[in-house]
């Protein structure tokens, strides 16, 4: 196969996506609850 | 949480966290020698591989991997309903997306105990990461699991922080220093500042978004394991949404059984009333039906089709060794459906027959589970080599006499279900999970006793091992579920508190539905 589809079919790269696409997620997950905890608190209080 | 906002909490929401009662402790330990039992099965099997289990060729997944796409089905409950009824704005949700987003963690969490079961060197799934390919859909389910177990993990998370905040900050001074810790980690400083509050509702409908596509992503990929093979009755293209749909409806149903339970245990009758079984009720009869119909649609084409490899699995199934489980499940949906119903049919004319009462429910009861035990028994190998196997004949009488007794048991219990909606709407759940799990069985394993590939036909007989992983994978869930209740309140506390806040906002949006004439006259009637 000499097409680009190749890539599909190199051992270890699929598993080289699915930690990537879960590393990603969980940064975002993360990000999410940082940007929640960082909110100023009021300013009359 | 903002001082100026806080709020006196019901001590009822507190009383699971801050008292433990003896039977909690039977429980628990109950449980935990159930897994422990399970544990030991599992360094057995460990040691002495996977011969131990009943597992052979061409059979290579067994009860093993029913149970996990049991359990990735039971994780739908939590997330997929309470986002669902999140981003529909439902208020009626707020004491139940606790005790479902719970569901969600542990029995993804149980499900993956399942895999690592079923592999018996689970060091290899390293193998997964290191030479995984594209094309394999075990990659797409892993990378499915894993976003979405810390997609749920987070979506639980969330709404427990102003919880663990007010956990922090209310709980008496003599409660252990490990759990006061364990708060104050958790609460992450939160402070409850309005751009705070509001940061966290933007983040939880972000999540609640999100967290469907991936839900239903799950199922799918799981379904697409089997379906994406060659083997009869696993290549449909109408199994991903088939998986979905009995997901979700065994989701439902463990809900409903959590929430029963959690209900009677804590006295939470207040927060967990009638309606919100009722609502979740009907919502189980919609996927009732919706199931019912996929089956149909599914065993129908296979039938009509009459493809000599197909139909070997559909015999199999429908007339033969597996046609106990296979009409097991469907008697068991069907029960679960009348059951539901009943409610909301008119009241028949009042019958006083003998077989309406109590007493009568507990003999044909206790006669129909000892038909049942006796019927079960032939299926073990030890029954035959003691000579205590019956004759065609006979079992076929016990057949007949089975169906009579849970006939009768079922006419002497429906009218009692028809009048406790709860209970009603818990037996129907017993029995939906039931019916679910003798479903993901009835797929997973008939398909390969009878594989396209020139095999002999396979015979799968589970062994102790596997029984006792199963059981404890079981006890697993309700143990972890009971810890979780005994650490963190199982109904939101500060979306309950909210609640009376977001009354004037349904009350506007009711009136929107209609035209303004009629709006305003009801405005003036409400206000007189």
């Amino acid at each position: 196969m000499e097409s680009w589809t190749r890539i599909l079919t190199v051992p270890g790269m699929g598993g080289s996506f699915m930690l990537s696409a879960i590393t990603v997620w969980v940064l975002f997950l993360g990000s999410l609850v940082a940007w929640i905890i960082r909110a100023p608190r009021d300013r009359d209080w | 949480m903002n001082k100026r906002e806080t709020r006196a909490v019901d001590p009822l929401l507190l009383a699971p966290i801050l008292r433990t009662r003896l039977g909690y402790w039977l429980v628990v330990t109950a449980l935990s020698a159930v897994v422990a039992w399970g544990l030991y099965a599992w360094v057995h099997q460990l040691r002495e591989g996977l011969g131990v289990t009943g597992m052979n060729r061409p059979i290579y997944w067994g009860l093993y991997i029913s149970n996990f796409v049991f359990f990735i089905g039971i994780s739908h409950a939590g997330t997929l309903i309470s986002a669902i009824l999140r981003v529909a704005g439902a208020e009626w949700r707020r004491p139940i997306t606790r005790a479902a987003e719970a569901i969600t963690v542990f029995a993804l969490a149980l499900a993956l105990t399942q895999i690592f079961a079923d592999m018996g060197r689970p060091d290899r799934l390293l193998n997964l990461i290191l030479r995984g390919r594209f094309q394999s859909p075990l990659l797409w389910d892993i990378t499915s699991v894993g976003m979405y177990i810390t997609g749920s993990i987070t979506y639980l998370y969330l709404p427990l922080i102003p919880d663990l905040a007010i956990l922090r900050d209310q709980l008496p001074a003599t409660t252990p220093a490990w759990r006061q810790w364990l708060y104050r980690t958790l609460a992450l400083g939160w402070h409850g500042g309005s751009e705070q509050r509001r940061r966290l509702e933007k983040a939880i409908t972000i999540m609640a978004i999100l967290i469907i596509p991936l839900a239903i992503s799950v199922h799918t990929v799981v379904s697409w394991i089997f379906g994406m093979t060659l083997q009869p009755m696993w290549h449909s293209t109408i199994f991903g949404p088939y998986f979905v749909i009995g997901a979700i409806y065994s989701g439902i149903a463990t809900i409903l059984i959590a929430m029963a339970v959690i209900r009677k245990a804590f006295h939470l009758e207040g927060y967990l009333k009638p309606l919100h079984f009722r609502y979740l009720g009907l919502l189980l009869i919609t996927f009732n039906a919706l199931w019912f119909y996929f089956t149909f649609a599914e065993y129908l084409t296979t039938g009509y089709g009459g493809v000599p490899h197909e139909m070997a699995v559909f015999n199999t199934k429908l007339r033969g060794e597996y046609q106990i489980v296979f009409w097991g499940m469907v008697a068991a949906m069907a029960a679960a459906f009348v059951v539901l119903l009943l409610p909301h049919l008119p009241a028949p004319r009042r019958m006083r027959l003998p077989a309406f009462r109590p007493r009568y429910a507990l003999a044909t009861g206790v006669a129909a589970l000892a038909v049942a035990i006796v019927m079960f028994s032939q299926a073990a190998p030890v029954t035959a080599q003691v000579g205590l196997a019956l004759t065609p004949t006979v079992s076929q009488r016990l057949l007949w006499l089975l169906g009579i007794l849970l006939a009768l048991f079922a006419a002497s219990v429906l009218p009692a279900l028809r009048r406790n909606i709860i209970a009603g709407t818990v037996v129907a759940s017993l029995l939906v999970d039931l019916g679910m799990w003798l479903e993901r069985f009835t797929i997973v394993v008939p398909t390969e006793t009878r594989p396209m590939l020139l095999y002999s036909i396979g015979i799968y007989r589970p062994t102790w091992v596997e029984w006792s992983i199963t059981a404890a994978a079981l006890a697993g869930f309700v143990l972890i579920y009971a810890l979780f209740v005994k650490l963190f309140p199982i109904i939101s506390i500060w979306e309950v508190q909210e609640a009376p806040e977001a009354i004037p906002a349904t009350v506007e949006r009711l009136r929107s539905y209609l035209p303004e004439t009629v709006a305003s006259s009801g405005a003036s009637e409400g206000g007189s």
